[in-house]
């Protein structure tokens, strides 16, 4: 039978009142790569900085960046979990940032390489789009993914889904 | 709304042993577009950049503009005379595996040059994009892609468990 890709293996809504995080857990390790495509919102103003937890794990990150903001490219770099941004609520009513996440080879002994497009809009002359190289150096298969602010929680409306990818 | 189901896996390899080349040949033209997913190491001494060649052409026919961050600064670059695609991707000599994806657009047309857009993730080192063209073998063709043959710039090998996957992307 000719393979499916990419398979959806999870979504999620989140409903009124927010959600403080995102998690797809027992994700089956029957695919090669995981693709995760999130659309989402704060009921925040204050920041629009979004982490990604790995088997529970938030530690043994880093990351190099590449963005742009409407004036000006910059690089940044880090070791923290920071794994995109999201629309805050100081941002244009109704808009969502967009990132799209992609974890070669999950369930391998390696370390985790991950890349990441992310974006968010807002009608001002600041908006960023960003590139990130992310690497999980932890020898476990991904098992769960989640998702946090760095305060508050999830709006409404925002989506998450996982799908899983094979190569043959 | 759900992503279509348009990633068809065309062929995959997965190095048990090092090894300077990865080749897809005989590429189907049943797609719209091509997509290559690598996840390289090298056995270099050092990060090390992707080589590519379309169709076994190494003429000075490929354009890049490439943008990379590697922390500190944002550098970019153009060459309208490479002999392949340099800095498509790297190959990282540390104790993981770079990612970078190689998107080729409308490869099996024969009435343009063929364009393809690359995002390159390698966690200790940088984060890039580039858009590159080839020109075709003659320097002024518009065959199609056939073959993709992808080597460690400047010689050395592929790491063992480097892979590199071929996708085919449908339109409709």
């Amino acid at each position: 039978m000719a393979t499916v890709n990419p398979t959806l293996i999870a979504s999620q809504v989140v409903g009124s009142g927010g959600a403080a995080s995102v998690t797809f857990s027992s994700i089956p390790n029957t695919y090669t790569d995981l693709l995760i495509s999130l659309s989402t919102r704060n009921d925040t103003s204050s920041s629009n900085t979004m982490y990604i937890a790995l088997n529970g794990s938030t530690s043994s990150f880093t990351f190099k960046q590449l963005f742009g903001d409407g004036g000006a490219a910059h690089s940044g770099s880090g070791s923290t979990n920071e794994i995109g941004v999201s629309n805050s609520a100081a941002y244009t009513a109704s808009t969502f940032s967009n990132t799209s996440i992609y974890i070669p080879n999950y369930t391998s002994s390696n370390y985790k390489s991950i890349s990441v497009d992310t974006v968010v809009e807002n009608n001002a002359t600041t908006s960023y789009a960003l590139f990130y190289a992310s690497l999980w150096s932890n020898t476990a298969a991904v098992t769960s993914v989640s998702f946090t602010l760095t305060s508050g929680n999830f709006a409404q409306y925002s989506t998450a889904y996982l799908y899983g990818i094979k190569n043959s | 709304m759900a992503i279509a189901t348009t990633y068809t896996p065309i062929a995959t390899q997965t190095l048990g042993s090092a090894a300077s080349t990865f080749t897809f040949s005989s590429i189907p033209q049943t797609y719209t577009d091509l997509l290559v997913v690598s996840n390289a190491n090298t056995t270099n001494g050092s990060d090390s950049e992707i080589h590519y060649v379309i169709n076994s052409d190494s003429g000075n026919h490929y354009s890049k503009t490439f943008m990379y961050g590697n922390g500190s600064s944002v550098i970019t670059f153009r060459d309208s005379t490479l002999s392949g695609g340099e800095n498509g991707g790297l190959a990282v000599a540390g104790s993981y595996f770079a990612t970078a994806s190689f998107h080729f657009m409308n490869y099996s047309n024969t009435t343009t040059y063929k364009i393809m857009l690359l995002q390159s993730a390698a966690g200790t080192n940088s984060a890039a994009i580039g858009a590159y063209l080839w020109r075709g073998s003659t320097g002024s063709s518009t065959e199609a892609i056939t073959r993709l043959d992808f080597t460690v710039a400047g010689g050395g090998n592929f790491n063992t468990g480097t892979s590199f996957t071929l996708y085919g992307i449908l339109a409709a």
